[in-house]
């Protein structure tokens, strides 16, 4: 008898791991850090369950659930747009940052398990996620509006032949700058980067940066000489993937970027942070070369300089005929595969991208800008906005060349790293540039 | 129903006092293969593939030829091994002095102070990664507020210079782990009988004689194990530099760890990160075996060193 206990006792602990082991924490898909595959009550019971599939249960709509990570949470918006328009499926967002959605997406495809049903990525680094070959090919139901998009942003999307992905938005970059503070200064519209030195040295005197730099620049700094470097018509690669060797444009934008600096009128900092938009509050920096989406972030961390930004174009660089602005990038949504919703769930990215209405929606829950070039004709998008002093930011973008991006995790990796040596005055832009292409060549086999 | 006989065997034998014990250890063992063993020779096997999460490739020993040759690896290497022996120098003696300290009986409120050093530890570390964060940052940080009762700007950005930003991963680990082996030290402290200081001073050894010749020899067991185990926590270091630098600026805050994140999950090369971490698991042997051996009082030196000593 005194036996029967402890044989007992060994079969509830085994039951208990076993129970355990299959359990999911009750906020893993909302915390960053924490679940694997978005198991999670709060998530929904969408595919993000071990089993690999979508629960598929039916509300009394007859609608199936189902899981969506993203990192912009303010997407909400758009989406419950979609979920109210039609019968079929309930769309749940579940935030998380993109790095986060990298690592479990990965996870998970690999696994074949935990997967969400849709999923949003930067387009730049979107190859990542479709090289494991575990996406929906959405090439047969893109083809009918590629002509809509720009060719070089569809090439991101695509993989060894086929579209996995489908961009809602790009960020091109433009010039955000205190009207109030230009006005006091004297200083009008600035066409030239030579003008904006000019502008940078004027306000220098009176205290005011007229632009924040990447310091240190990490993969943020390294999409921004991207940027800066596409604008000039420069790439890290070309079209067919071969890193480009004695850069003169990469060498010309990292020299930029270190006068800049050295010159005190823009000042170093590390982006995002407490101290950065401390630093904009305070009206110490009073410009910023960035991509348009940020109009959304000047927006959201100082409300109370409303009425006081505006925005302009980029300028044109003084030894180029053509004035372009560069792309900070943009958005992509992917479908994995495994969902047992995919066909249901591509409409929404296919409504958000395709239609005018999805751009709409898209464009005001969180403003970037329209990838649809025909959607972007609507009236719609022409209004000012108070915030920007009455400004349309969409009226303010450039044309933008072809930028390739090939292996750009590396490419942000090492930029970064170069680009800080240059900036702690280890190295001169030049020596930057070469070890830059040295190492790209190297470390990608390109 | 079966054979009574068979029953009435199966149940003797599940009671037997032989086969209870294993019973009993079934779930651990369960739990071990399923959960840590199976990942452990599953990421081995990966380690030999091209693996991005579907269609594995063998390709031999190519993923480890490739960290041979892979200079960031070095780096990251370089830097882990660095932080190891820096901050557990800095880590162990300052735990070690604080130890000493609070078992002074010319402590008042020891009880307090103890607790008070442990806090650091019980705090959630991302919070305390962002609150040093705060507290470096320029005009809104602590730093920056004192310097301005002086009426001086503070200009140093930790963790924006590749020569400061490890140390400030360090100080800020050190700040925090210290309570922690404190509380080891002082448990070692007070397993060493009162007689023997009673003896050495009856003897006249002082203050520093005692300590490096009674207390420390005493404390060698305690001291070994907190060394070892400090080193393998430490050389692990994943979450301050992730969150403060994410590995920069210029890769000077760059981990092992963080290097086999990036590679696995944010690059997908899960191959490739697999054999970073039996390259790590390898350096960690390594590593814990020189220290066993030099602390061991089977070292021929140190027995030789004790002799004459």
């Amino acid at each position: 008898m005194r036996k029967k206990p402890g044989l007992l006792l060994a079969i509830v602990m085994a039951l208990t791991l076993v129970l355990a082991a299959c359990g999911g924490g009750s906020d893993a898909g909302k915390s960053s850090g924490s679940g694997n595959g978005g198991q999670s009550s709060n998530a929904g019971s969408g595919s993000s369950q071990a089993s690999g599939g979508s629960s598929g249960s039916g509300e009394s709509t007859g609608k199936v659930k189902a899981t969506y990570w993203t990192w912009l949470s303010n997407q909400q918006a758009a989406v419950d747009q979609f979920n109210a328009m039609q019968d079929e499926v309930e769309i749940e967002l579940v935030q998380m940052s993109h790095t986060d959605i990298a690592q479990k997406l990965l996870i998970a495809l690999s696994s074949g398990s935990g997967a969400p049903d849709l999923f949003q990525q930067p387009q730049r680094t979107f190859s990542n996620i479709s090289k494991t070959g575990k996406l929906m090919d959405l090439t047969e139901i893109m083809k009918p509006h590629n002509d809509k998009f720009p060719e070089s942003m569809t090439s991101l999307l695509m993989y060894d032949g086929k579209q996995y992905g489908i961009a809602p938005d790009i960020s091109p970059g433009v010039l955000w700058y205190r009207k109030d503070i230009f006005e006091e200064n004297g200083i009008g519209e600035i066409k030239t980067w030579s003008e904006f030195i000019a502008a940078g040295e004027k306000l220098k005197e009176k205290g005011y940066y007229i632009m924040p730099v990447f310091n240190p620049a990490g993969s943020w700094g390294a999409n921004a000489i991207a940027l800066f470097m596409q604008s000039r018509g420069g790439n890290f690669f070309t079209e067919d993937g071969k890193v480009i060797h004695n850069n003169a444009e990469l060498e010309y934008t990292l020299k930029f970027f270190k006068d800049v600096l050295d010159s005190g009128i823009g000042q170093g900092l590390t982006f995002f942070t407490p101290e950065f938009w401390g630093e904009f509050k305070a009206d110490k920096i009073v410009a910023w070369p960035m991509n348009i989406a940020e109009g959304a972030n000047i927006k959201a961390n100082m409300p109370e300089q409303s009425g006081k930004w505006s925005v302009m174009p980029f300028p044109k660089w003084d030894d180029k005929d053509t004035v372009y602005t560069g792309l900070w990038g943009g958005t992509a949504i992917g479908i994995p595969e495994m969902s047992p919703v995919k066909d249901k769930v591509v409409k929404y990215a296919e409504w958000l991208a395709t239609t005018t209405e999805g751009q709409k929606a898209m464009y005001s829950s969180w403003g970037s800008v329209p990838s649809n070039q025909e959607a972007i004709q609507d009236p719609f998008f022409s209004q000012g906005d108070p915030f920007y002093s009455g400004e349309n930011p969409l009226a303010k973008i450039n044309e933008f060349p072809a930028f390739h991006y090939f292996d750009f995790s590396k490419v942000e990796a090492i930029v970064g790293e170069q680009v800080d040596l240059m900036f702690a005055g280890k190295q001169d832009p030049t020596t930057t540039a070469r070890n830059i292409e040295q190492m790209l060549a190297k470390e990608t086999g390109r | 129903m079966g054979d009574p006989r068979l029953n009435v065997s199966l149940k003797q034998l599940l009671n037997s006092k032989k086969v209870v014990p294993y019973v009993l250890l079934l779930p651990f063992f369960a739990f071990f293969l399923v959960f840590r063993l199976w990942p452990i020779l599953w990421s081995f096997f990966i380690s030999f593939t091209e693996y991005f999460g579907s269609g594995i490739k063998f390709i031999g020993f190519d993923n480890y030829v490739q960290l041979f040759n892979d200079r960031v690896f070095w780096i990251a290497t370089k830097n882990t091994v660095y932080f190891v022996v820096v901050y557990n120098a800095i880590m162990i003696s300052l735990a070690l002095m604080v130890a000493v300290f609070l078992s002074s009986r010319l402590v008042r409120i020891r009880d307090f102070f103890r607790s008070v050093y442990f806090v650091p530890m019980a705090m959630m570390l991302p919070v305390v990664a962002i609150t040093f964060d705060m507290i470096f940052a320029r005009n809104i940080g602590l730093i920056s507020a004192v310097y301005g009762l002086f009426g001086k700007e503070f200009s140093t950005r930790w963790f924006s210079d590749p020569d400061l930003a490890m140390w400030a991963i360090i100080i800020m680990r050190v700040w925090r782990a210290m309570g922690y082996y404190c509380a080891y030290f002082l448990a070692g402290l007070a397993s060493i009988p009162q007689e023997i200081y009673e003896s050495s001073q009856i003897d006249g050894a002082g203050r520093f004689r005692t300590f490096f010749r009674i207390t420390l020899p005493l404390l060698k067991p305690m001291l070994l194990f907190v060394v070892i185990m400090s080193t393998i926590l430490s050389f692990e270091i994943f979450d301050e530099p992730w969150i403060l630098t994410q590995g920069g600026p210029a890769n000077s805050t760059l981990t092992l760890q963080i290097y086999l994140y990036q590679t696995s999950f944010l690059n997908g090369e899960l191959g490739k990160g697999s054999a970073i971490a039996y390259m790590m698991t390898l350096f960690m042997i390594v590593f814990s075996v020189l220290y066993v051996n030099q602390l061991s009082e089977k070292n021929p030196r140190r027995k030789r060193a004790k002799q004459q000593g």
